[in-house]
């Protein structure tokens, strides 16, 4: 009997870098773990772990049938589990039924909410699904937007309720079930040391500050990017051409236009202001 | 015969009495396995697993969907079913003959894949692979092609001193984006289920009705390589590609079959040829079409 540990995050906001972190750590080695062999799973929305689970064929139910079945299989999986499970997750804390939230917080043991400046996001995530910045912007500030949620498809994973920015971030950080420690992506850039520590001791891990210290080095953006060239990225959208692209922070300043960085602000400004992305 | 209940039906060489409508093949008297609509109990009596949606135990599996039905198949020779009230037809047929039915042909000492298989003039060649991994696509484009097909999802195969493929039902399930991708929109489709883009397209003289003898097994496997490549597979890595290829193994495992069902898979392994299709998702039904029947004709 063991619980989950949850990664989350709004889509390329920093969670892949932080898995390969955390796998570079628990290996403790001196040489990067493989981009292709994270040993923290996407398991929160792979429907050949739900198939495998229930032993039915997930894609005949609803996708709201399957959301209420979402906790019961988390809360068995964690059962099962002989050590606590790192598990990546991009839904926003919504509710699976009336009375259940999609994340029992029975099975968890915490969560890590990975956050990003949404002007950086929209870049990316434009290019992981192929849309143009404008739609991209559009689909950040709305509720209906959902990951994988084409009907006439049998797709690898389930759909994932994102909602707008805005309320992804708020569902995570404002819920009081689950602990939550919030790691900004911007700060994985400018204090990796710290910032990794940080969240170390949040999960109940080893606080060894060298251990820390390589899997930083080890998780390093160039690293990742090379490994990909190399060998590919099975997270890679098949959209996009690499999943690790600039890894830089701020290159909206020199992509956005006016009136997308405006319309962005509008939309999320008050969260924005409360994780330190506008000034006060 | 009236087109109406009780159905005497056959599929995977099994004579069934249905008080549902199966869209299997006619077939006479006496049947093996009875499936009655009725009454259904909540849980089993000492049951040796209990999962999210199904408990069993030797000789007994249970499945219990909510709005959707119950199922208890007992013996290998009686489905009972009691759908819930609101449920739709298709509904509890397309659950039915998913689960339910992998545990009664386990039951029976067959071996069920996740697969679909057609016939070549070598013999039946089985598309095995996750759910989404494209077999059924695959096998629409080969009946295109002409080859009859044997079965489709649950693919049951019988290991003793031959290895054959049993024909199942003659209508293979398509989602709307291989409809779409094979040119089949103008084509006779029912949908599964009601508000699921799934259809199921009916094979009439295409079915073939007949057991088959096995000439290979084709493991489907998405990459996310570049490259779309068949390799044979041999010794270990066959065992576990062929392990993970039956349909819900959990639910033999339920029943206490987890050793049989590793004894018949080592078996088939040892007999039949098994390759590895790794295809990237962006190659289409007819590309990877072609491949194979280069492959199987070899």
């Amino acid at each position: 009997m063991s619980k989950i540990a949850w990664l989350a995050s709004y889509p390329k906001s920093g969670n892949t870098w932080f898995r390969v972190f955390l796998t570079n750590f628990s290996r403790n080695t001196v040489t990067p773990a493989s981009i292709n062999a994270l040993n923290t799973s996407a398991i929160s929305s792979s429907r050949s772990v739900f198939d495998s689970a229930l032993s039915i064929e997930s894609a005949d139910l609803s996708a709201e049938e399957m959301d209420r079945l979402r906790p019961p299989v988390y809360r068995e999986i964690a059962h099962r589990a002989s050590e606590t499970l790192f598990v990546k997750i991009h839904d926003a804390y919504h509710s699976a039924a009336p009375s259940e939230s999609l994340i029992p917080s029975d099975a968890s043991l915490g969560v890590v909410y990975l956050v990003r400046n949404p002007l950086d996001v929209s870049i990316s995530l434009a290019d992981h699904m192929g849309w143009s910045l404008d739609r991209t912007i559009d689909s950040m500030n709305s509720d209906d937007t959902a990951l994988a949620s084409n009907p006439s498809r049998l797709a690898s994973h389930l759909r994932q309720r994102l909602l707008s920015w805005s309320n992804h971030v708020m569902s995570w950080i404002d819920q009081s079930q689950i602990p939550v420690h919030v790691v900004r992506y911007e700060d994985l850039h400018e204090y990796p040391c710290e910032t990794f520590m940080k969240a170390v001791k949040f999960l109940g891990l080893a606080e060894d500050a060298d251990r820390v210290s390589r899997a930083v080095s080890l998780s390093a953006f160039n690293v990742l990017r090379q490994q990909e060239e190399q060998e590919g990225f099975r997270e890679r959208s098949p959209k996009a051409q690499l999943f690790f692209r600039s890894g830089v922070r701020d290159r909206w300043r020199t992509v956005l236009t006016g009136e997308q960085i405006h319309r962005v602000v509008r939309d999320h400004g008050a969260m924005m202001r409360r994780l330190g992305y506008l000034e006060p | 015969m009236l087109d109406a209940a009780p159905y005497y039906c056959s599929a995977f060489g099994i004579k069934i009495l249905s008080d549902l409508d199966l869209g299997a093949i006619p077939a006479g008297e006496p049947p093996e396995v009875i499936f009655r609509v009725g009454t259904v109990p909540s849980a089993l009596e000492q049951p040796l697993f209990s999962g999210v949606l199904f408990q069993a135990r030797p000789g007994s599996f249970l499945l219990k969907l909510d709005n959707i039905g119950r199922y208890l198949v007992t013996g290998g020779n009686q489905i009972d079913i009691e759908p819930a009230v609101s449920a739709h037809a298709a509904t509890v047929r397309l659950f039915l003959l998913g689960s339910p039915l992998a545990a009664l042909l386990y039951q029976r000492d067959l071996l069920p894949l996740h697969a679909s298989a057609v016939l070549t003039p070598k013999g039946a060649v089985i598309l095995a692979g996750a759910s989404g991994s494209g077999k059924s696509t695959l096998a629409a484009a080969l009946h295109l092609r002409g080859y009859p097909v044997l079965s489709d999802e649950i693919c049951a195969v019988t290991v003793g001193e031959s290895f054959s493929v049993l024909p199942a039902f003659p209508s293979l399930m398509l989602w709307e984006d291989a409809v779409e991708a094979l040119d089949l929109t103008g084509q006779q489709l029912k949908r599964v289920r009601p508000g699921i883009q799934k259809f199921s397209l009916p094979l009439r003289d295409s079915f073939y009705r007949t057991p088959a003898p096995i000439h290979r097994i084709y493991v489907i496997e998405s990459s996310f390589h570049a490259d779309l490549d068949v390799t044979p597979l041999t010794g270990l890595f066959k065992i576990r590609a062929l392990a993970n290829a039956g349909y819900h193994p959990n639910i033999a495992r339920s029943m206490n079959l987890r050793e049989r069902y590793f004894a018949q898979m080592t078996a088939l392994g040892a007999t039949v040829s098994a390759a590895l299709l790794s295809r990237p998702e962006r190659v289409s039904p007819s590309q990877v079409a072609d491949l194979l029947e280069k492959d199987f004709a070899a």
